[in-house]
């Protein structure tokens, strides 16, 4: 067994301190910077949204298989969403846990 | 009685008989208050994701939101699809410590957490007030476009009355006496029922009116172009109004109990990954029905009274009765899902929270601490039965304020857990500032006034506010500081 897989998972004897991103990556963590760019990520997914300039009012022509402008586009920026969430849970979730009963 | 009538009661009886079986599956595995409550927090990562999202997609999902494709058109996917979908954000963000620190501290309701966390017995009642004023009346009209669904599909040979009263019968039993277990298993059950019957009807719909996609859409963009637009037809959804709505949707993980509690009960953190990577897909995939029905009946069946009577007409228009049947079950499922979620979450506030947290010395066993449980399940679903039958008007506005309404308690539980700082002075000026400003924006003044602007919005931002405010008014003390840094700490 890999040493993060022997720890366990409430381990958190730095007292409350944050752990350094040394420490996280060690532990299977996303660093707190990888964390914050990935969250930024999302972010702009939702300003691309909601942005009135990027998604027009009033855009009713067909656009791509017959669906207008503005819905194609969100529909596209949900999907990349959907896909962007699959991705960081697959590859950036912290490999922390053994399913073990509460201490 | 007409063959339309008899093939739905068939298919009902076939339907509410496996609600029952798997209930009866929960109730053998129920003997402690955990398992009662959270299912020992041992749900496999499947069962995980299918109860979120089950539980997150109610009867709206079939009956009001192709209600809202309808009257205010594409404006509607950002309302809802893309805001559902970004949830899953918070499952890394916030349910994953939600997850960690219910098995460090035994939790089982949310509001145990704000009790530790401020040290205060009046914050935990507080956010249980709050909870239960705004989630019950919720509980109680999501049957409402059901019963009148069945009723007019019978030609009334089913009452109205005669639905409420099985619904919540059925209900009752399996989250009674299954507890979280039976609850689950029943969400999945209905979860995959209600994604299989929303596809199934809006295909039918949409290849006996048209041939492909794009011909409706070009259908739409010739008959109703303004739903094609963006703020729609009567001008709704604003960007002020779609921003407002996502700020509400995204809070309902944090403070909506039913779906906080879904938290608890993953056995692993794997299984949450598993939740976070498929809910925001179902997400997607769920609400792809709800455009094809909205936009479709706009052209097939113009005029309506109300965006709501769209699944009605589609299902007395276009499907056999057997068809018919199976999708109306879909609709149960998905209302059944959501409430059996609330029903057990509002007992188990009442029970845990009102009732065993404030008697601590008094000792119990395990058993009586359950039955203490489906004694509280019991009066949660007889209130929501008895406001169902006809609801009045201040319960349908509770209920369709709802996600505003525990919005307010998003400073209390984000402060909490992200932020030493926070007092149980500010966690309470927050709740109390919070609601007394939604309530007094939503139905003491004109909505006019707050351009597009949620009512809830404005609540949340008094009470974070008044959270930092409080927090900083008075010091920390040494007990509330060193929980505050045990529950900061758990990442």
């Amino acid at each position: 067994m890999s040493e993060h897989n022997s720890r366990h998972p409430f381990d958190d004897s730095q007292d409350g301190e944050r752990k350094s991103n040394r420490e996280r990556k060690s532990n299977g963590q996303l660093s707190a910077t990888g964390e914050r760019l990935w969250l930024a990520w999302f972010v702009l997914l939702a300003v691309l949204v909601y942005t009135p300039w990027v998604a027009p009012y009033s855009q009713h022509e067909p656009f791509v298989l017959g669906l207008p402008f503005t819905l194609f586009w969100w529909m596209l920026l949900s999907l990349l969403l959907v896909a962007s969430l699959i991705v960081f849970a697959a590859f950036c979730w912290p490999e922390e846990d053994h399913g073990e009963p509460k201490p | 009685m007409s063959r339309t009538t008899s093939i739905l009661l068939l298919e009902l009886g076939v339907f509410l008989a496996v609600c029952f079986y798997l209930g009866y599956l929960g109730w053998k595995r129920s003997r402690d208050l955990a398992g009662y409550f959270v299912a020992n927090r041992q749900v496999g990562p499947v069962v995980s994701f299918l109860t979120y999202s089950a539980t997150l997609f109610s009867a709206f999902t079939l009956v009001g939101m192709p209600g809202f494709f309808y009257t205010h058109g594409i404006g509607s996917w950002a309302f809802i699809a893309f805001a559902d979908a970004f949830m899953a954000v918070l499952i890394y963000f916030f349910g994953r410590k939600f997850w960690l620190l219910a098995r460090r501290f035994n939790f089982v309701t949310p509001t145990e957490l704000l009790r530790y966390r401020y040290d205060s017995t009046a914050v935990m009642v507080l956010g249980v007030l709050i909870s239960t004023v705004f989630l019950l009346p919720y509980v109680a009209t999501q049957i409402v476009g059901i019963g009148k669904i069945v009723e007019s599909t019978t030609g009334g040979e089913i009452s109205y009355f005669a639905v409420t009263l099985g619904f919540f019968l059925t209900v009752l039993f399996y989250t009674a006496f299954g507890g979280m277990r039976a609850v689950a298993w029943n969400d999945a059950f209905q979860g995959v029922l209600l994604f299989v019957m929303s596809f199934a009807i809006a295909l039918i719909f949409l290849y006996a009116n048209w041939s492909s996609p794009q011909a409706m859409f070009q259908a739409v963009a010739q008959s109703k172009p303004a739903l094609l637009s963006v703020p729609g037809p009567r001008g709704y959804f604003t960007y002020p109004v779609m921003i407002s709505y996502f700020f509400l949707i995204i809070s309902i993980p944090i403070t909506q109990p039913q779906m906080t509690v879904r938290f608890f009960i993953p056995r692993s953190l794997d299984s949450m990954r598993f939740m976070m990577m498929s809910t925001p897909l179902y997400a997607f995939l769920i609400l792809i029905p709800a455009l094809i029905l909205g936009l479709g009946a706009a052209v097939v069946f113009p005029g309506l009274a109300s965006g709501d009577l769209v699944l009605g007409q589609v299902l007395t228009t276009h499907t056999s009765a057997l068809v018919g049947g199976l999708v109306v079950c879909g609709v149960v499922a998905a209302a059944m899902s959501t409430v059996s979620g609330q029903l057990l979450v509002l007992g188990a506030l009442a029970a845990k929270d009102l009732y065993l947290n404030t008697r601590p010395e008094k000792p119990r066993s395990e058993m009586a601490q359950v039955w203490v449980g489906r004694i509280a399940v019991l009066l949660a679903t007889l209130a929501a039965f008895l406001l169902s039958i006809n609801p009045p008007a201040l319960i349908v506005e509770l209920s369709i304020d709802s996600f505003a309404g525990t919005m307010q308690l998003v400073p209390a539980f984000l402060g909490g857990i992200f932020w030493k700082r926070a007092t149980k002075t500010g966690a309470l000026a927050s709740m109390v500032v919070g609601t007394a400003v939604f309530c007094c924006t939503n139905w003491g003044m004109d909505r006019q006034l707050l351009q597009g602007i949620h009512p809830g919005i404005c609540g949340l931002v008094f009470g974070t506010v008044s959270f930092f405010a409080g927090s900083f008014a008075k010091g920390i003390s040494a007990e509330e500081k060193e929980r505050a840094e045990a529950v900061v700490a758990v990442r």
